[in-house]
């Protein structure tokens, strides 16, 4: 395959990671607060694909869709509405302990292996073959990611809701004494933020039709370190460093040798950790912006 | 009087609950010693992880990489030579003959902790916060991926076999009492004190000339070779060292422990870490088959790790500081005991963990109501 | 209320913080202060209102605070150090404003260092330490700038 066909491919795996921080950057920008959960919203996403095997595709994304939003919501509910205005570091870990339980119930209910997924597999015949090898499910990303993204900022910049969005995300303490009703905010984020995880679900189980119970943390990991590669105070900036980790992660996987492709991991995580060391508030931060770090 | 009661009090808690379950240890059957053996060394490892993240209100998924480093080094070079060149024939040439004794093998285990350490402390400890939890956590994949895969310094895919197993019951506790005198050691430093400051409150401790950096630094490498010492005992425990055993699963366990103890205190790791041991190794045990009275129960596998993960959740949204409220042991009974007009227990206690929630310390929700 | 040091969302634009202020109406009545009004008080305020608040100069963002606050069409105007590190010039675009949202019948309740000029802005004045009440100054009363200085000051 040609270097362009590379490129390509990493689009794809750009875009899941890029969906992936989006859920990340919501809730953090307006809470400043981490949910690492969100993978296993990403996972319950994925198995309910396996639950409902046997119905039509449509039932099977309303339902997906559906229950990651109820999910999410109910991680919000019981989880960070108790932890209202503790710090980022003590939600990371306090999620971080949750996807470690829920990962062991997936375990428990669908067992360890994995289950076999097949969901719209058609999606990854080629569109163009020879050097290029665009296959379908990456225009599919593109469209579903552009899409979102692009109704995410209709929904930030052009409603009453989103500019009350923007203003909590920005000032905690003010939004609330002008009267903006931060429970109402905080739920439009965990709603977008599920139906995010859901889209990954669908999109990353097309390509990969193995649900183990490892997928949400796996997903997670790399899309956290994406986002505050990005600068996570900026959801922009946070979809863009998802979409680079992953961009970045898949072309690596291409072009460096088959023999050294175990240290894969090795690579991405160097490139993680001189990013952070050479710009701390994010590859996408201004130098010198007065930003707060984080 | 008092404040050296107090002191001795600090030091002597912990290690009197090493003393207790090693006593109760001792009484069981061997298999069940094991299971002592392996909590005690677990503890040790969240001793390691306390004395930077306790002191310094820094997050750090890494130092079970240093855990890993010194489980490795020790068991390849304790292991029969001939085994190494049956398993491990790429090793570098001095990894495949050089032998050392397993009392050798600890202090190795440690200056090769501290040693990667500082290597790591140098490049991220002027990070803090989020972006320092993200780094350590690469450290720890990056750890795992070259011990996995790179045959010149490990056996690969492979586990470390053939370890001499020496890491007994008492020698566990002794581990980890070393472990537990070490950091309280430290904490008697000036540096440790100053480190201390900068976790209340970064801005003011720079203001007045301390450097964060140099006290995180020193707090990293002490930790890197406790954890450095602690994976050495736990090769000799096991016999045996394979990567996936020092890694999420294990990060995940040591942090939790912590947490659930309570961060800011050294006996609220010692004690986090044998409480959460004893439970886990319950519903290990429980997971395949235990007789509870006439009952035969069995638990189904990955249940103990979703109840570790909710008790965890439970105890950080309920009580953010921990069992322990990360209180040093009996510090509430010597500075809110009868004799409260005595002055120099009075301060230092409140200097050194004060009610207020500093903003510094990451494990310590502030209610905005 | 207008909290002290403005708090203003500075990456926003000015529409966009004027539109939060209104969020607080109180609804079934037909404001007072609405929009239009608040731009005749402050007709500056039209010229930067797409530009992003936080770009602006002190005394312009405390007018903004102030439009923000009175776009809740309160019945009782808090104002936390209204002219704290404002200019001069700046201060007084301020006070004026104030005396012109009084006279439209909104109370307003000012915490101010600016000793002599709250006091001669004020139908009442309390000069408080401790929680004490050490000096009560009403309209009308020749204030003493000796004694003000002296209550302020504590002695």
């Amino acid at each position: 395959m040609s270097w362009i066909g590379h490129l390509v491919n990493a689009v794809s795996l750009g875009v899941v990671y890029g969906l992936v921080a989006v859920s990340v950057g919501l809730v953090f920008g307006v809470l400043r607060q981490v949910n690492l959960a969100q993978g296993e919203v990403i996972a319950l996403g994925a198995y309910s694909l396996w639950m409902t095997r046997d119905l039509p595709v449509v039932v099977r994304i309303v339902f997906c869709i559906a229950l990651c939003v109820a999910m999410s919501l109910v991680i919000q509910v019981i989880i960070f509405r108790p932890l209202r205005g503790a710090s980022a570091l003590t939600t990371l870990i306090v999620t971080f302990g949750l996807s470690y339980a829920l990962e062991g119930v997936w375990t428990i209910v669908f067992g360890t292996n994995g289950q076999p997924v097949s969901m719209l597999s058609s999606l990854n015949n080629l569109v163009v073959g020879g050097d290029i090898g665009l296959r379908w499910i990456t225009l599919v990303e593109m469209a579903v990611g552009g899409i979102f993204f692009a109704v995410l900022v209709l929904v930030l910049y052009g409603s009453k809701i989103g500019v009350m969005m923007r203003a909590t995300a920005e000032d905690f303490r003010t939004a609330r004494l002008v009267g903006v009703r931060i429970d109402r905010v905080v739920t439009l984020a965990f709603v977008f933020g599920g139906v995010s995880a859901a889209m990954v679900a669908i999109l990353f189980t097309v390509q990969t039709p193995l649900v183990t119970p490892t997928l949400g943390f796996n997903l997670i990991t790399l899309g956290l370190v994406g986002t505050v590669l990005g600068g996570i105070d900026r959801l922009g900036r946070a979809t863009a460093g998802g979409f680079v980790v992953g961009f970045v992660n898949s072309l690596l996987g291409a072009i460096i040798p088959q023999e050294l492709l175990v240290f894969l991991p090795m690579l991405t995580f160097m490139f993680v950790i001189v990013v952070l060391v050479v710009r701390p508030a994010g590859l996408f931060t201004p130098k010198g912006s007065n930003m707060e770090r984080v | 009087m008092r404040s050296k009661f107090r002191l001795v009090a600090e030091l002597v808690g912990p290690l009197a609950a090493v003393a207790i379950v090693t006593v109760y240890g001792s009484t069981m059957s061997i298999a069940q010693q094991g299971n002592v053996t392996n909590i005690l060394v677990t503890a040790t490892i969240v001793v390691a992880l306390y004395v930077f993240t306790g002191n310094s209100g820094v997050m750090s998924f890494g130092q079970v990489s240093f855990v890993a480093v010194g489980a490795f080094a020790a068991g390849i070079l304790t292991s029969p030579t001939l085994s190494r060149q049956a398993n491990m024939p790429s090793l570098f040439k001095f990894l495949g003959t050089t032998q050392i004794s397993n009392f050798d093998s600890l202090l190795l285990g440690a200056g090769l902790g501290a040693l990667f350490a500082l290597l790591v402390g140098v490049v991220l400890l002027r990070l803090s916060g989020l972006s320092a939890g993200i780094a350590t956590f690469a450290v720890l994949e990056i750890t795992y991926d070259v011990l996995s895969y790179w045959d010149k310094i490990g056996p690969g895919v492979m586990p470390v076999v053939l370890v001499p197993v020496t890491t007994t019951l008492v020698m566990g506790a002794l581990g980890l009492g070393v472990a537990i005198a070490v950091a309280f050691a430290y904490q008697r430093t000036r540096s440790c004190r100053l480190l201390r400051a900068t976790r209340e409150d970064a801005v003011a401790a720079q203001g007045i000339g301390i450097s964060i950096f140099q006290h995180r630094l020193i707090a990293f490498t002490i930790s890197g070779a406790i954890a450095g010492f602690a994976g050495a005992l736990f090769v000799h425990e096991l016999g045996s060292i394979s990567t996936g055993q020092v890694y999420i699963d294990l990060t995940f366990a040591t942090l939790a422990m912590l947490v659930v103890g309570g961060t800011g205190s050294l006996w609220g790791a010692v004690l986090g870490g044998i409480a959460l041991g004893v439970l886990e190794t319950f519903l290990s045990n429980a997971e395949n088959g235990v007789a509870i009275g006439s009952l035969h129960v069995t638990l189904p596998n990955g249940l103990s790790v979703v109840i570790v993960g909710v008790i965890m959740v439970v105890v950080l949204i309920f009580a953010p500081r921990g069992i322990t409220g990360s209180h040093e042991f009996l510090e509430r009974f010597f500075s809110h005991g009868p004799a409260k007009t005595g002055t120099g227990t009075e301060s230092e206690s409140t200097a050194k963990m004060p009610d207020e929630e500093p903003p510094e310390v990451p494990l310590s929700p502030r209610p905005t109501s | 209320m207008v909290p002290e040091g403005r708090h203003l969302f500075d990456t926003m634009s000015v529409k966009d913080n004027l539109a939060l202020g209104m969020l607080a109406r109180r609804r079934g009545r037909t404001p007072r202060i609405d929009e239009r009004w608040v731009a005749e008080l402050f007709p500056i305020i039209g010229e930067f209102a797409s530009r992003r608040a936080g770009l602006l100069s002190g005394g312009q963002q405390q007018l903004v605070a102030i439009a923000r606050a009175l776009l809740s069409d309160p019945d009782l105007l808090l104002l936390d150090e209204p002219s704290l590190g404002l200019a001069p010039v700046a201060v007084d675009a301020v006070f004026e404003a104030l005396e012109r949202i009084r006279a439209v019948g909104v109370a307003i309740l000012l915490v101010e260092q600016r000793a002599q000029r709250a006091t001669d802005f004020c139908e009442r004045g309390y000069v408080l330490s401790d929680g004490e009440i050490r000096l009560e100054v009403t309209e009308g009363t020749s204030e003493d700038p000796e004694s003000l200085m002296a209550a302020y000051f504590g002695r």
